[in-house]
């Protein structure tokens, strides 16, 4: 195994949260649509339109904004984990 | 004719060539209908050759592809170890099986008269839920089914945890999917909006030289294939860092601290 300690390391370390951070964009795109998608679904097969879109697109909103905040918790506690 | 026209510009590779020259066929029907499964096939089969080419030869001091081979599987071991720790390192070979594969897509599309799959939807789309799928099957038998729904209901500790678990059940859920499906769509988006640029530059090289009736284009897009290289290699380690974030935030809580503590305290 290589190491990822010193000057390298710390490089290696920004490289991972410059990868980490591209994730946000497309994760808080398809939240939403995803979430659209589900609760339309739903609402088509019982009949109860808007109730479902809505409450699902804020869902997947949500859902969004909670994975893209565990992705940085995790790539910072590594870091944290490092220090 | 079942050919497949895309919405956007493309640059012609060697199937929709010859898809084209023997249409209307059974036989262009095929070429256009498996072209991306073709173009998989090939870069499996390119990876294949090196590997099992490299691999016969084993020596103390290694040859040039032995020693590139070594390095990139160090690398790829340092990404996983790096994120979940050094049990981390059994999920290396799926980790840097994806690495590989959209890697050597990823040039193989530079490459003249050649097509890089991670442009399709069809190939990418497949390949992040591979990952959904291995991540959810590492939840289950790592937690259990009990410890894998915990996980989904947002790991209650407290009353307060437990009432909202209703709540946290559809996000995690959801949260769950929405990770393959921004995997696919990043890749695809960046891939794909790569050949564009590259088909539209040469398109525009060619009208250029289009007044003075010569079989060639200027080659304006030429910048722009080192974007592409450069993009290519990025969205491979993206990918898989991101897979490898996945997989460890499926990881049980107690066992992934006590892991990157050690990585911690062994790499600080």
């Amino acid at each position: 195994m290589g190491d990822t300690s010193g000057k390298k390391g710390v490089v290696f370390s920004q490289v991972k949260q410059i990868g980490a951070l591209t994730a946000i964009p497309a994760v808080l795109l398809v939240g939403p649509i995803l979430g659209y998608f589900v609760g339309n679904w739903i609402d088509r097969k019982f009949q109860l339109y808007p109730w479902f879109t809505v409450f699902f697109v804020f869902a997947g909103f949500f859902a969004a904004g909670r994975e893209i905040f565990r992705l940085l918790k995790q790539v910072l506690k590594e870091d944290e984990a490092k220090k | 004719m079942k050919q497949v026209e895309h919405a956007y510009p493309e640059v012609m590779n060697w199937i929709q060539l010859m898809a084209r020259a023997t249409a209307p066929s059974p036989f262009s029907d095929f070429l256009f209908q498996w072209e991306e499964v073709i173009f998989s096939g090939i870069v499996i089969m390119l990876i294949s050759v090196f590997a099992i080419a490299v691999s016969r030869k084993i020596k103390f001091i290694p040859g040039r592809g032995q020693a590139f081979l070594e390095l990139l599987i160090s690398g790829l071991d340092d990404i996983v170890t790096s994120v979940i720790g050094s049990r981390g390192r059994t999920y290396t070979p799926f980790v840097g099986s994806l690495f590989i594969y959209i890697f050597v897509s990823n040039l193989f599309g530079l490459v003249p008269l050649q097509n890089s799959t991670m442009g399709f939807l069809t190939t990418v789309a497949p390949i992040a839920f591979c990952v959904f799928l291995y991540v959810q099957w590492i939840g289950i038998t790592k937690n259990g089914i009990l410890g894998y729904l915990h996980h989904l209901c947002g790991s209650p500790r407290d009353i307060f945890g437990w009432l909202v678990a209703p709540l946290m059940f559809p996000l995690h859920v959801l949260g769950e999917f929405i990770k393959p499906l921004a995997l696919s769509f990043r890749l695809y988006g960046n891939i794909m909006a790569g050949h564009v640029l590259l088909a539209v530059f040469m398109g525009m090289g060619i009208q250029m030289l289009k007044p003075l009736h010569v079989p060639v284009g200027l080659p304006i897009h030429f910048p722009f294939i080192f974007l592409e290289l450069l993009i290519g290699i990025i969205q491979a380690f993206v990918f898989s860092l991101l897979s490898t974030i996945y997989i460890a935030m499926m990881l049980p809580h107690e066992e992934y601290q006590h892991e990157n503590h050690a990585v911690g305290t062994t790499h600080g």
